[in-house]
């Protein structure tokens, strides 16, 4: 029977090797940066700078495609002309990127703050797409829809959750304890709706807004580690060094053709996620 | 004889419904629609929240409902065999199919609660589909009566002994690759391994359709019991082979869509429902090549009877 053995035993040794490929990128605690012990819990001086920029896209952005919501008429009904989301661009600038601190932030500690974030769903998308969290932080779910729900986030690194939210029901109160960048959320219901959380365990972060600029305040004296996230073309990552008081402003631009390759369907690892992919990560000079 | 037709319709409508079930979950999967209902056994807190069954709920919900009753339905069939059929064996065989279709329903339900484990479940749900349906489709042929014919006919067909080796190799094959889908489909694992699957499944299947048709030219290619379901096969294969093909290359032209689309949905649950109805022509030769070797072992030659059958 070795004919028909040694197929087999490869296709098995095969798959045992790809689901094992996939394990090194779902475990691991937190990012990289976090390993460390806090050992000063910060506290404001004075002195803090800020780090503002701008995400640039280069070339012909994708079309954005109709989405079709005839499966829940009061999707349809609500948000009849809905479109994709996944890439906006403006004038060149690209939205929703999320932008944080990476690294240069492993001595201090800082509180959780008291306020909520809120993910919103409205006409059946995420209100906002990208959104960012402390660890720990509160993430206050609402639903402005007459329709059905349910809030699925997907992590590697924190609890998994799937809750039912029925029209005009109490927000959601929910965190997740450890960080991680990103941890994408859906709605199985209407397999449209996707919302990327990126949680830190410091509070420096901004998303891109409409004309790609961002915004991070309250930096302590220091060198860092910016990434830029963006869902579809993948990590950027800048040096940058803020002085006593000082703003710095840094660039991040993204190409038309550099969009990430989903995961499921790469030969052999498991699922990986365009944050965690190896070799998206770019360095990025600062202007 | 204590069998009746009645327990083979039903072994048959057992079948068909496992089918329709398996291309439902199929569809529950290619549309993303498996966590659409937070909740297990009720959905949404209820046994029929008819208001709420909309988007992707329909999927899921249909799925669980069809599940019902093809567990319902393999109740039945055993009440029917453990009544009317005298051969023990095919008695258990019918018990062990309960059993695995009340362990796939736990299986379905640890799959929606437990989502740390969800790929693990998930896998284990698609493999245990198909092997549920393999043992649908075998209580379908063991009693048909066209097997009883065959067990009680005075027949003797010499078969090399690779063959039925040949045909179970297949069978096994044809899991594992249904694995490697089901690991590609729910996204814990790349293609590599189905395609490679694919190759080895392929040249296992040949094999035994090659070796059939031999032994089918052996005995003045009378040996329709046999040569129907090979063509069979050799037909399913090219069609899947195409699917599977159709069906990767869809996905990766939807890799950007904001949702699941057509055609990539239709393909890949084609694609499914080409592997079970392949498994079960697989199986439908497998048991008809065993009970030819089983008369082989317990009857005089009578050789001339076998090609009418």
């Amino acid at each position: 029977m070795r004919i028909w053995k040694s197929p087999l035993v490869l296709v098995l040794t095969l798959a045992a090797l790809s689901l094992q490929c996939g394990k090194k990128e779902e475990v691991g605690e937190a990012p990289k940066e976090e390993g460390a012990a806090p050992t000063i819990a910060y506290q404001p001086t004075g002195d803090e700078g800020t780090i503002t920029g701008v995400v640039n896209f280069t070339g012909q952005p994708p079309q954005r495609r109709r989405i079709q919501m005839d499966a829940d008429p009061v999707c349809a009904q609500k948000n009849p002309n809905a479109l994709s989301e996944d890439v906006l661009v403006n004038n060149g600038k690209l939205q929703n990127v999320f932008v944080y601190v990476k690294s240069g932030l492993e001595k201090y500690s800082f509180s959780v703050p008291s306020e909520e974030q809120v993910l919103d769903q409205n006409g059946c998308m995420y209100r906002p797409r990208v959104l960012g969290l402390m660890a720990g932080q509160n993430l206050k779910i609402t639903t402005s829809d007459p329709t059905n729900h349910n809030i699925h986030p997907t992590p590697k690194n924190n609890p998994e959750w799937n809750v039912n939210q029925p029209p005009g029901s109490e927000p959601i109160i929910r965190s997740f304890p450890r960080p991680e960048v990103m941890i994408p959320v859906k709605c199985n219901q209407h397999p449209w709706m996707r919302s990327y959380i990126g949680v830190l365990r410091h509070p420096f972060h901004a998303v891109s807004r409409e004309d790609g600029s961002f915004e991070i305040r309250g930096l302590p004296p220091g060198e860092y580690e910016i990434e830029a996230w963006h869902e579809r073309y993948g990590a950027q990552v800048a040096k940058v060094t803020v002085g006593v008081k000082e703003t710095k402003s840094i660039e991040f631009t993204y190409a038309a053709g550099q969009a990430y390759r989903p995961g499921s369907l790469r030969l052999m690892p498991a699922l990986v996620l365009p944050c965690c992919e190896r070799g998206t990560t770019r360095a990025v000079a600062m202007h | 004889m204590r069998r009746g037709r009645g327990v083979y319709r039903l072994a048959q409508v057992t079948a068909g419904a496992t089918f329709v079930l398996l291309v439902l979950g199929a569809l529950v999967t290619s549309n993303e629609a498996g966590d659409s209902v937070p909740d297990w056994p009720t959905a949404f807190g209820r046994w029929l929240p008819l208001e709420q069954i909309v988007g992707n709920v329909v999927y899921e919900y249909t799925h669980r409902v069809v599940a019902a009753t093809v567990g319902f339905l393999t109740l039945l069939l055993n009440v029917g065999l453990w009544w009317r059929e005298r051969r023990a064996w095919v008695r258990w065989l019918g018990l062990v199919a309960l059993l695995a279709v009340l362990g796939q329903a736990v299986l379905g339900g640890a799959r929606v609660l437990f989502l740390e484990y969800r790929f693990a479940f998930a896998l284990v749900h698609a493999f245990m589909a198909q092997f549920f349906f393999g043992l649908t489709v075998s209580l379908a042929v063991v009693t048909s009566p066209g097997w009883l014919r065959l067990e009680q006919s005075q027949a003797e067909v010499r078969f090399p002994t690779s063959l039925p080796r040949w045909c179970c190799a297949a069978i096994v094959g044809l899991f594992v690759q249904l694995l490697l889908g089901a690991g590609f489909r729910h996204r814990g694992m790349g293609i590599l391994p189905h395609i490679l699957g694919a190759v080895g499944v392929s040249a296992l299947i040949l094999a035994s359709v090659w070796n059939v048709r031999r032994v089918v030219r052996e005995h003045g290619g009378e040996l329709r019991v046999l040569s129907r379901p090979a063509l069979w096969i050799a037909g399913l294969l090219g069609a899947q082979l195409g699917l599977g093909i159709a069906a990767y290359l869809a996905r990766r032209a939807a890799r950007f869509d904001p949702q699941p689309l057509e055609p990539m949905v239709s393909l890949t649950v084609a694609h499914v429902a080409g592997g079970a109805l392949l498994l079960a022509a697989l199986l439908v030769l497998t048991w008809r090549i065993f009970g030819l070797s089983g008369l082989k072992r317990t009857t005089p030659a009578l050789q001339s009877t076998v090609g009418k059958i």
